[in-house]
């Protein structure tokens, strides 16, 4: 069973990720490159992004994304795993989405 | 010492041992053009051109009253508009293509009058229908109308009701506008809706053309070839319309000023070639060496590349909840450009796969943790069949416009890719056509969406549009002025066709004021059952159609019956029997019309399954004008 209320962590850390790499593409197109060198700010922010990246993507994991992919690998039904006992898939009463008219 | 000078074969200077002569080519003077003897000579004269276009787009405009006066929309059978329209909707489609085709023959191009053309072409072609038809069509238009009522009524999406409001975005925004200009339906934005999208739409094919094809008159060649091919109809009010929008805009950021060649270094872009003597390297070392080469950098100023980040950025976040696949189709486009090295800022793909990701993971968990055979495809029958074979019945008029939507699409592909070999011989650059295929690959690999296959021609439709028109003006360039009328003369046919296969499904798509005031009128008197596990089966139509849901979603559901009973129309009876049994059924003239263009079936086929309803005893009419009724059951209050 995951725990919903931590999906605020997962939004925080996807904002996050968003604004650093706001910062590195400001420090990357405003900054002085020169030829074959890339900054210390640089590779800071990269450094910094990818640690959030990975961050996330375990946030992810633990909130639902292992379960899903898992599911879609084994062919299982998530719901149960989510929330505990529960509607089978398809069972949640709502038409499929179409492309449209 | 080193040369400082190039000679050519033959210059009559011979080889001197200290200044040898060079491999570089020589400079070659470019002959100087004969310069006037009257330096203030005037420019061309424009003569008939300056008004032909202007007349002809107001006679266009001039012309939509009368076709929207003389069109009788009782007529419609399976053949749809195209044979109900009369001269005047013909002549105002004739004008529009003409004043575009004047204006692009002009000696001096005016670019407000090709806008305003290319507007009143779009008019008089996609939106039509919004002429001559008195309020939308497409019952899914209405039903989305229905979604944001829904939102505006709650401020939340209702759960259980449709999957689609697990992409709430486009339903939220008009809920949003809808309460700030104080407005209590949105019907008239329905109506016209089609029209000013697809402008939309155009404007970022031209926008991309002029990236793509340079030149003056190429773009706008290319932004008729996309209205004139669309006969897709994903422009009615929909998230997909505006997930194209957002689509359209991303792309143009990418191929115009972040756009970015993996160039020699003489500058000159594609496979670097070997001087002819020298042997031919393989492909694989060439693609190493293309690969391996840095693109360079647009040649903007920092702060409006950051800008331009920062709005394709903002697409690319807003597009994650606003449609199912878009979102795919763009970052599958934007993943092609950077594997190529065509555009600047790749972090944009990171922004766009973490929107996708966690939007579908965290805010769609409810959606995949009770509908991933929607993702998987499992339990759906096959694209192709569902997609396309499935499509073709109905009528003799039926049947011919569904061949036709098959058909265009191919050739569309097919000049396409004779303007793929086109861009290659002059650009050698095969990246358009490949953006072009990436979303077809997401109709291959699930299926999502029982027509998607033809639909999603929609996404690679601009860069197919785009490809078309080099293939027309490598033609036109070697041909002259007889395939220019030639082309004109085409166009004109285009638009025909075009007219003909948007409006094939009019008699059971239109929609008419009477059948949306019968909805409203029915979900304001019907109330809300406690009995029912879903909202969904509250009012019922006989058939997926007309305005079904445009109001009380949250109280009266959709309009359709789950399981064995989602079409009631095959089997009424059965299914209004049961103590479960829906509080009121509708039916409309557009149902009618469909059973009988469609399925096949015989005139007044609705009103007896109204008999048979009212002689079971369950159900009493609660309103009847022609094919339009409704009834309610029989314990419900008076």
């Amino acid at each position: 069973m995951i725990n919903e209320s931590h999906d605020v962590w997962v939004w925080a850390a996807a904002g996050l990720l968003l604004l650093l790499l706001a910062a590195r593409a400001w420090v990357v197109e405003t900054g002085r490159a020169r030829l074959g060198r890339t900054s210390r700010q640089v590779k800071t922010l990269t450094g910094a992004s990818a640690l959030v990246l990975v961050g996330l993507v375990t946030l992810l994991g633990v909130q639902g994304g292992s379960v899903l992919v898992s599911s879609i690998i084994n062919k299982t039904n998530p719901y149960p795993v989510l929330y505990g006992t529960g509607p089978a898939a398809g069972a949640a009463g709502a038409p499929a989405p179409t492309t449209g008219g | 010492m080193t040369s400082t000078h190039t000679r050519g074969e033959g210059s009559g200077v011979q080889d001197d041992p200290i200044d040898p002569r060079t491999t570089a080519l020589p400079v070659l003077l470019r002959p100087t053009p004969p310069v006037s003897s009257s330096p203030g000579a005037p420019p061309a004269s424009v003569g008939i051109f300056r008004w032909l276009s202007p007349a002809l787009a107001l006679l266009a405009v001039a012309l939509l009253p009368v076709a929207a006066a003389t069109t009788d929309l009782d007529k419609l059978d399976g053949w749809g508009l195209a044979k109900i329209l009369g001269p005047a909707a013909w002549a105002a489609l004739l004008c529009a293509v003409a004043a575009c085709v004047t204006e692009l023959w002009s000696p001096r191009l005016r670019i407000p009058m090709l806008g305003t053309a290319t507007g009143v072409l779009i008019l008089c072609s996609t939106g039509l229908p919004s002429v001559v038809e008195p309020v939308a069509r497409f019952s899914t238009a209405w039903l989305t109308a229905g979604f944001v009522d829904s939102i505006a009524a709650t401020g939340v999406s209702p759960q259980g009701v449709d999957a689609r409001f697990y992409w709430p975005a486009f339903f939220a925004q008009w809920a949003f506008f809808r309460d700030a200009g104080g407005a209590t339906q949105l019907d008239t934005v329905l109506r016209w809706f089609p029209p000013a999208v697809v402008t939309v739409w155009t404007i970022g094919i031209y926008a991309l053309a002029r990236s793509m094809l340079g030149g003056t008159r190429a773009p706008w060649v290319a932004a008729w070839l996309f209205v004139g091919l669309n006969w897709i109809q994903q422009d009615y009010f929909s998230p997909q319309a505006t997930g194209i929008v957002l689509m359209v805009t991303v792309l143009t950021f990418a191929l115009g000023p972040l756009a970015t060649r993996r160039t020699d270094p003489a500058g000159v872009p594609g496979w670097p070639r070997a001087h002819e003597d020298a042997p031919r390297l393989s492909v694989v070392r060439r693609w190493m060496v293309s690969a391996l080469t840095p693109p360079n950098r647009p040649t903007l100023p920092p702060r409006q590349l950051l800008l331009i980040y920062f709005c394709a950025a903002l697409c690319l976040v807003a597009a994650a909840p606003e449609h199912q696949i878009t979102p795919f189709a763009i970052v599958g486009q934007l993943i092609l450009l950077a594997v190529v090295g065509r555009f600047r800022g790749r972090g944009l793909i990171l922004v766009g796969t973490v929107a996708i990701v966690v939007f579908i993971l965290i805010a769609g968990r409810q959606f995949w943790s009770t509908q991933l055979g929607l993702i998987t495809g499992s339990g759906d029958q096959g694209a192709l069949q569902a997609g396309v074979a499935n499509r073709l019945i109905g009528d003799q008029g039926q049947i011919i416009v569904k061949y036709l939507q098959i058909l265009v699409p191919g050739l569309t592909w097919l000049l396409a890719i004779v303007g793929a070999w086109t861009y290659w011989k002059r650009r050698r650059d095969l990246v358009p056509i490949g953006l072009a295929v990436v979303p077809m690959v997401f109709a291959a690999v699930q299926s999502y969406g029982g027509e998607l296959i033809l639909r999603i021609v929609l996404y690679g439709l601009p860069i197919l549009a785009i490809l078309a028109t080099d293939a027309l003006r490598a033609l036109v360039r070697n041909r002259g002025r007889v395939t220019e009328v030639f082309l004109a003369v085409g166009m004109v046919v285009m638009f025909g066709v075009l007219v003909l296969i948007r409006g094939g499904n009019d008699s059971y798509q239109a929609v008419y004021p009477e059948e949306v005031a019968l909805y409203r009128q029915v979900s304001a008197q019907i109330p809300t059952l406690g009995d029912k596990n879903t909202p969904s089966a509250q009012i019922v139509a006989l058939s997926g159609l007309g305005p079904t849901g445009v109001v009380g979603l949250n109280q009266h559901g959709t309009g359709v019956l789950l399981g064995s009973c989602a079409d009631l129309a095959d089997d009424p009876i059965k299914c209004t029997q049961n103590d479960n049994r829906p509080a009121a059924i509708v039916s409309y003239t557009s149902i009618e019309k469909q059973g009988v263009y469609l399925y096949g079936k015989n005139p007044g086929w609705s009103l007896a399954i109204l008999q048979q309803l009212v002689a079971s005893g369950k159900y009493v009419i609660t309103y009847q004008d022609g094919f339009n009724w409704a009834v309610k059951r029989t314990d419900l209050p008076a």
